[in-house]
């Protein structure tokens, strides 16, 4: 619908080294204002681009520019910001994500398009790029199609999606036949079923942090002082693998990622200076340094943490406790040359990250043991990836976020008495549930309320 | 045995048919100072409700009250006939409120022939019209069965269930229009030569028994409510709160009348495939009510009174075509009506009704310029959906004749532009009835704001004189001045307040508190905050129910609102009548079929059509572009 404002990232995903989220509608700029930063501070002026900070939740997730163009001198012709950030498909996402949680909703295919023809904006060369856009997004979907996870997905959303039905098909059947003997659903078996369904999709929803660090991978990174063993573990944990270099590049920081296997999820491990080792202090602490920030830029989901286990906890030790600590990133922590006598004193380790793990290069069960806390960090043991509903795009999270908000709606409307809005929240959760355009259930219902319910005179 | 045909006269609109769609059509147009001629196949058939005894019902009241408030007479007519009065659905909230009033059938048609007959610009003619075809001077020529021959502008078609009717029941199948009356035999071929597509449609109707021949003596009653409410504007509230109403009662089917159906059930013409024609899911009749249903020990029937000076009782929800024989059976197995006398029988019809794809939201044909179709022959079912774009096509008919522009009433304006634009762009595969499930913004949709929403268009078109205007502005003013009073009056914390407020277990105020955030608070309403409210202006009571409805429910009704002005935008991008959707590139085949057979006047319409996609409309918004 045009009254809301939508978001998508209008560059090729995971491509080039600039990734541009477009961002278009009356809370464009109150949106920019919760995500961006400027660092010349000040508000957006109208076709100037700004540099500052892009924000998620309050930290810097990346630097880039935003620039703002006001109604009606705008590609839709609404309020529209661009903001551009370094492109990869992480930081993009997290930027998408951050825009949508400050009040955007994702734009569907062509939506842009579709309002800048409504406000008399589309011109035609922009008509082709859209053109370009609509083939690309078929091919995106059929790949997802043909995997089996898919399957299980949609029918794991066919599901709910025919419970809502049926659900509401009932509440109609009662309104639009009220003479008939039929018994009414009770507001206890309404408030059940509304739960029920609740559940079902919060579940599915939270079954994203799993299908994420399944399918795209979760970038790690070593962090440890000089000669603590990070360049053996880098090297044991990926093993083989090491030949294989992913190279994310464009994001102008020369991140060099190494997939590797953690159990069932994919571990994208960072190479950096903070990593190798380096002989001379200083280098190091400008390593300290990087990693602090690439933590706060959210460029890194999971820490290993190594400590010396035949040393004393130093200060550099206590640093990387702290920054860690503070990056809201997850950590495993091990104790490396745990075939050596041990001298560390776990407390301050174990008060911030719980009981490490011990490992040594030469015990590859140990590396084995490390690996599978990582796994059990990203993965939700109840959920079984070969047999279970998996949710790995964002856009999907997002329609079973809209989803809950849907039901806890209906629920309060059930709760106040006016069951005519819980109908109304339920009829959207349908629409949203099915991905249709505008609000075509209604000729479902109907059909539902005739197959179900024996009404009329 | 064809007439010598004559010309009879001229007229500005020719209306055929005298049913629910035909009267409103009529009078509409002749009230908008239109010379109109209504044509009906027996003056003492004008108004007839061959199947119940009611008007109104879930989403039907909506129509009633919208048609009311576009100047209509529906809702007057039954109000004058009322029998009982029950406003539906009151614990589901107003969204889906809904009334119902049974009606005193011969009282209805008697007072509809005498409000025609007094109505200047119109004529009531008795004639079966065998024919309409362009005549030269770019109107419409109808020519009745003796060879009479009307020249009009205008023409709307309302043939209900006649068209080349036949009645079934059981092995008896004969052409006959409802209730026995002539059908219309040779109307549909000359609309056929016209270009216009038919289908076949089938309806029923139940048994009439005498009254006298009930036991009445343990039978549920079912009392109407008191006070009543009436529908129409018109209608003196308090000397229709004083009027004498009527019970109905209620019976059920049970084991026995299934077996019965059971056993006979090959004699059903429906199961035979004597009937080939698709009837209507929500009106079923008995046998497929316990055919389909074989785990449901009883159905629930109603016994309605035929009006207040005949014995007649109407059995709600035992329509059928099974042979006389055996719904007699059916009868008698029941508790309550052991005795019963039938005094009609209950028969199937099968008739002919339009694709009503082929009309424009304004009702008027595609391809014939100034023809109109409304009712059952549109494909529809019910008294109220008759009558509902009855209305429409008289005024868009009598605009025609003026010259001015068609007027189109959109889904977010009203359960009947919900109706029509369901029509003439999903088309439909059953009779059509109108269902709350089917009006997406029926928060906005109210039956108590059908007046506000409707005036402008009644009052463009003439129906709504001087005085009515301005009394219907001085209450909307009293409710928009009430809701602003709810929200800028303050109560303080006083003992009396928390008193009250802890009397309906609502949670007690420590600081001052505005009005309408009390009256939102579920457990409290209006009336119930009347003891602290000092400064409550003398207002009638109509004033603070909608304007509790309008503050309880705010929020919801803004998000609506919203909704519905980005559904405004799309149904604002008008597309060319010329283009040809099976050129342009990129367009799925199955769209491109569809857009062209719709030809929808907007993207909005097109963008529900059943087979056209998001990426159907894109692909159609950047060819639009390119021209």
């Amino acid at each position: 619908m045009l009254g809301d404002t939508i978001a998508a990232i209008s560059t090729p995903f995971g491509k080039g080294g600039i990734a541009v989220i477009r961002v278009s509608g009356c809370k464009a700029k109150e949106i920019c204002s919760k995500v961006f930063r400027p660092r010349s501070g000040g508000e957006p002026v109208h076709a100037r681009a700004l540099y500052g900070d892009i924000l998620a939740g309050g930290r810097v997730i990346d630097d880039g520019m935003c620039t703002f163009f006001e109604s009606p001198h705008s590609f839709t012709g609404e309020d529209t910001a661009e903001l551009s950030c370094h492109g990869g498909v992480v930081v993009t996402a997290m930027v998408l994500q951050s825009v949508i949680a400050a009040g955007a909703r994702q734009a569907q295919a062509g939506e842009f398009t579709r309002r800048a023809f409504l406000n008399g904006k589309l011109s035609l060369t922009e008509a082709e790029g859209v053109a370009e856009l609509l083939e690309a997004k078929t091919e995106t979907a059929a790949e997802l199609s043909s995997s089996s996870a898919r399957g299980r997905l949609s029918h794991e959303l066919g599901e709910i999606s025919a419970e809502i039905l049926a659900l509401t098909a009932s509440l109609f059947a009662y309104i639009d036949y009220p003479d008939e003997d039929m018994e009414d659903l009770s507001d206890e078996e309404l408030a059940r079923r509304i739960d029920a369904l609740s559940e079902r999709t919060r579940r599915l929803a939270d079954s994203y942090r799993t299908g994420k660090a399944i399918t795209e991978g979760v970038p790690a990174m070593i962090v440890g002082r000089p000669n603590v063993g990070k360049s053996s573990l880098f090297n044991s944990i990926l093993g083989e693998n090491k030949a294989i270099v992913t190279d994310i590049s464009g994001t102008t920081r020369d991140i060099i990622e190494y997939p590797a296997r953690a159990g069932r999820i994919l571990l994208r491990l960072c190479d950096t200076a903070g990593v190798r080792e380096t002989p001379a202090d200083e280098i190091e602490r400008r390593g300290i340094e990087l990693v602090r920030q690439r933590l706060q830029n959210g460029e890194v989901s999971l820490v290993f943490a190594l400590f010396d286990g035949s040393r004393e906890l130093s200060e550099d030790d206590r640093t990387i406790i702290r920054v860690l600590k503070a990056s809201g990133a997850e950590v495993v922590a091990a104790v490396t040359k745990s075939d050596l006598d041990r001298v560390l004193d776990l407390q301050e380790i174990e008060r911030a990250f719980g009981k490490p793990i011990f490992i040594s290069h030469k015990d590859s069960e140990s590396i084995g043991r490390l690996l599978a806390a990582a796994e059990r960090l990203f993965t939700d043991e109840k959920l079984n990836p070969s047999e279970d509903a998996f949710v790995t795009n964002a856009r999907q999270k997002g329609e079973l976020d809209r989803l809950s908000d849907l039901f806890s709606e209906a629920k309060t409307a059930l709760e106040s008495g006016q069951k005519d809005i819980m109908l109304i929240m339920l009829e959207k959760a349908l629409t949203v549930v099915e991905e249709t355009d505008g609000r075509g259930a209604d000729e479902r219902i109907v059909n539902e309320i005739f197959s179900h319910f024996c009404v009329g005179k | 045995m064809e007439a010598v045909s004559f010309h009879a006269g001229s007229t500005g609109t020719a209306v055929i048919g005298a049913g629910h769609a035909g009267i409103e059509a009529a009078l509409a147009s002749a009230r908008m100072g239109v010379d109109t001629v209504l044509f009906t196949m027996s003056l003492d058939a004008v108004g007839n409700m061959p199947c119940n005894p009611s008007v109104g019902g879930s989403g039907k009241g909506h129509l009633v009250c919208e048609i009311d408030a576009l100047g209509g007479e529906m809702g007057r007519a039954a109000d004058t006939v009322c029998l009982q009065s029950r406003l539906l659905n009151m614990g589901k909230g107003p969204a889906v409120h809904s009334l119902r009033e049974q009606s005193d059938r011969r009282t209805y048609q008697a007072y509809m022939k005498s409000v025609i007959e007094n109505t200047p610009n119109l004529r009531l003619i008795q004639a079966e019209i065998v024919s309409v075809e362009r005549n030269g001077s770019g109107g419409l020529t109808v020519t009745t069965r003796f060879g009479a021959q009307y020249d009009a502008v205008s023409a709307v078609v309302c043939s209900g269930t006649y068209l080349n009717a036949d009645i079934v029941v059981g092995d008896v199948m004969y052409r006959a229009g409802p209730d026995n009356l002539y059908p219309a035999d040779y109307l549909t071929d000359s609309l056929k030569k016209l270009g216009i597509e038919f289908m076949r449609f089938k309806t029923g109707t139940p048994p009439r028994i005498h009254a006298d021949s009930i036991d009445y003596s343990e039978l549920e009653v079912q009392k109407g409510d008191v006070p009543p409410r009436p529908f129409s504007y018109y209608t003196d509230r308090e000397a229709f709160a004083e009027r004498e109403m009527l019970p109905c009662y209620i019976v059920y089917t049970n084991e026995r009348t299934h077996e019965i159906i059971r056993n006979n059930i090959d004699r059903s013409p429906l199961y035979s495939g004597r009937i080939k024609s698709t009837g209507p899911r929500y009106c079923p009749s008995i046998e497929d009510k316990v055919m389909r249903f074989a785990d449901k020990k009883r159905h629930q029937l109603f016994l309605e009174p035929m009006g207040r000076d005949t014995k007649e009782v109407y059995v709600q929800g035992l329509s059928s075509s099974l042979p006389e024989d055996v719904q007699i059976q059916v009868l008698h197995s029941i508790k309550g009506l052991e005795n019963a006398r039938v005094m009609r029988t209950a028969y199937a019809i099968e008739y002919d009704c339009i694709d009503p794809t082929q009309l424009d939201a304004g009702l008027e044909f595609k391809v014939v310029p100034g023809l109109f179709g409304a009712g059952q022959f549109n494909g529809t079912s019910g008294y109220e959906e008759a009558a509902a774009q009855g209305i429409v096509a008289g005024i868009n008919a009598a605009l025609r004749v003026q010259g001015r522009e068609k007027m189109i009433l959109t889904r977010v304006s009203s359960y009947i532009g919900t109706l029509i634009d369901d029509l003439v762009t999903k088309g439909t595969n059953e009779p059509y009835r109108i269902m709350t499930s089917r009006c997406e913004y029926r928060l906005l949709l109210r039956q108590d704001n059908a007046d506000r929403r409707l005036i402008e268009y009644g009052r463009r078109a003439g129906l709504i004189d001087d005085e009515r205007y301005e009394n219907k502005h001085k209450l909307f003013a009293e409710i928009d001045g009430e809701i602003k009073r709810a929200n800028t009056t303050f109560l303080p914390p006083s003992d009396e307040l928390n008193a009250l407020l802890e009397s309906y277990s609502s949670a007690r105020v420590t600081t001052g508190v505005r009005l309408a955030d009390l009256i939102r608070r579920p457990e409290l309403n209006y009336a119930a905050l009347s003891p602290v409210d000092p400064t409550r202006p003398d207002l009638p009571d109509e004033v603070f129910e909608r304007a509790g409805i309008e503050i309880k429910y705010e929020g919801y009704i803004k998000r609506e609102e919203n909704e519905a002005r980005a559904f405004s935008k799309l149904e604002n991008k008008l597309l060319p009548e010329d283009i040809d959707y099976k050129s342009i590139k990129g367009l799925r085949l199955e769209a491109g079929i569809k857009l062209d057979k719709i030809r929808p006047k907007s993207l909005g319409q097109a963008s529900r059509i059943s087979g056209v996609s998001p990426a159907d409309i894109t692909v159609l918004i950047i060819y639009l572009n390119m021209q």
